[in-house]
């Protein structure tokens, strides 16, 4: 895994959760409690002088793990998050053993059509899957929460589409560019607080966090920030590869996300 | 201790209500559990709210021994929701038994 430049990477997400900020009416930010969404809490913090100006949201199936919600109980305390918590059903999605595959996007909608959101920060990345590779910085949904991904407007000269569809949003990405090294590092550098449940114990951590029926813990000895930095210098296993396989494979994740799924 | 913590869980399985619920975390903090290991029905399928009451969550002391089993859900019927945040404080069992 190649390492890139903390501060381009930085200066870039900073860019990208400033321009929402100004462009649009009123956005929010999902936040799953994983290492990705908490980094771009961070990056908010520092963009706006240690305070996150807009509402976070946890779309919460209730079985997610004892430890991802103590620590959003104690870091939505500490960073004073103005936190809504909605909470999601499950039901049978697309791949048939999943189960977040359409009730989160369901859910989300409820709450962006309930607080009137026009924009949305999602932490995604383009390491994580093919199809998020595919994705801008900003990112049109129609009012179904429809991607169009063979049809995105271009990002030239750092010139963000803000047009949106009547009733649609727009989906912000501000660390599109990073990969799960640059994270690692960057939560070092800056001392992020991380889900506990990303150090190994008994041998085994979670890599890629989601709730207690979809995530499997991988084989790691990685006990500290340090040592999952070094893991992931050497390491050839895939960082989702902990998760429900039937939504990751290739052509399913991109049926998915076209629908809405995050 | 051990005769309490089992019989609330006794009165989860039998009203796993809010109320319940809050004495079961109550008394979970002053247990000796400190791990725990869901064990989800169905080889693991869950189609619909209700799967989850028909999972398991067993909780382990410091030495990895069984003290006692939770369901992981709330209420029931047409409010089912998830349970697990009730059992803040304890860690996960990465142990494959």
């Amino acid at each position: 895994m190649i390492a890139q430049d903390l501060k381009v990477l930085e200066e870039r997400s900073i860019y990208v959760i400033r321009e929402a900020e100004m462009k649009f009416k009123n956005v929010a930010a999902l936040w799953s409690m994983g290492k990705d969404s908490t980094t771009m809490l961070a990056l908010t913090r520092k963009a706006f002088l240690g305070k996150v100006p807009f509402p976070v949201i946890h779309i919460d199936n209730s079985i997610d793990f004892p430890e991802t919600y103590k620590f959003r109980q104690d870091l939505a305390k500490k960073w004073k998050l103005d936190l809504i918590v909605a909470e999601s059903e499950i039901k049978p999605d697309l791949v048939g053993s999943a189960c977040c595959g359409k009730n989160k996007p369901d859910t989300l909608k409820k709450v962006m059509d309930q607080y009137g959101f026009d924009a949305l920060i999602v932490s995604i990345r383009r390491d994580e899957h093919g199809i998020r590779a595919k994705e801008r910085y900003m990112s049109p949904r129609d009012k179904d929460f429809k991607w169009n991904y063979k049809n995105q407007p271009a990002e030239l000269w750092d010139d963000y589409s803000s047009k949106l569809d009547v009733k649609g949003h727009i989906r912000v990405h501000p660390i599109l560019d990073w990969n799960e090294i640059d994270i690692w590092r960057y939560v070092k550098q800056e001392h992020i607080p991380v889900n506990p449940l990303y150090f190994s114990r008994n041998g085994y951590r979670y890599r890629s966090l989601g709730c207690t029926h979809c995530t499997i813990p991988l084989k790691s000895e990685a006990k500290s920030v340090d040592d999952i930095i070094k893991e992931l210098e050497t390491t050839k296993v895939e960082e989702r590869s902990g998760r429900s396989m039937d939504k990751e494979r290739e052509y399913v994740m991109q049926k998915l996300r076209a629908l809405g799924y995050l | 201790m051990k005769n309490k913590i089992d019989a609330i869980a006794a009165a989860l399985w039998k009203a796993p209500s809010e109320k319940n619920w809050r004495a079961f975390a109550s008394a979970l903090k002053k247990s000796n559990i400190k791990y725990y290991k869901i064990i989800f029905a169905n080889e693991g399928k869950l189609n619909k709210m209700q799967d989850i009451t028909k999972s398991v969550a067993e909780l382990y002391d410091a030495k990895y021994k069984l003290v006692t089993k939770v369901p992981i859900f709330k209420n029931g019927g047409k409010r089912t929701r998830g349970a697990t945040i009730y059992l803040i404080g304890l860690q996960v069992s990465n142990r494959a038994n």
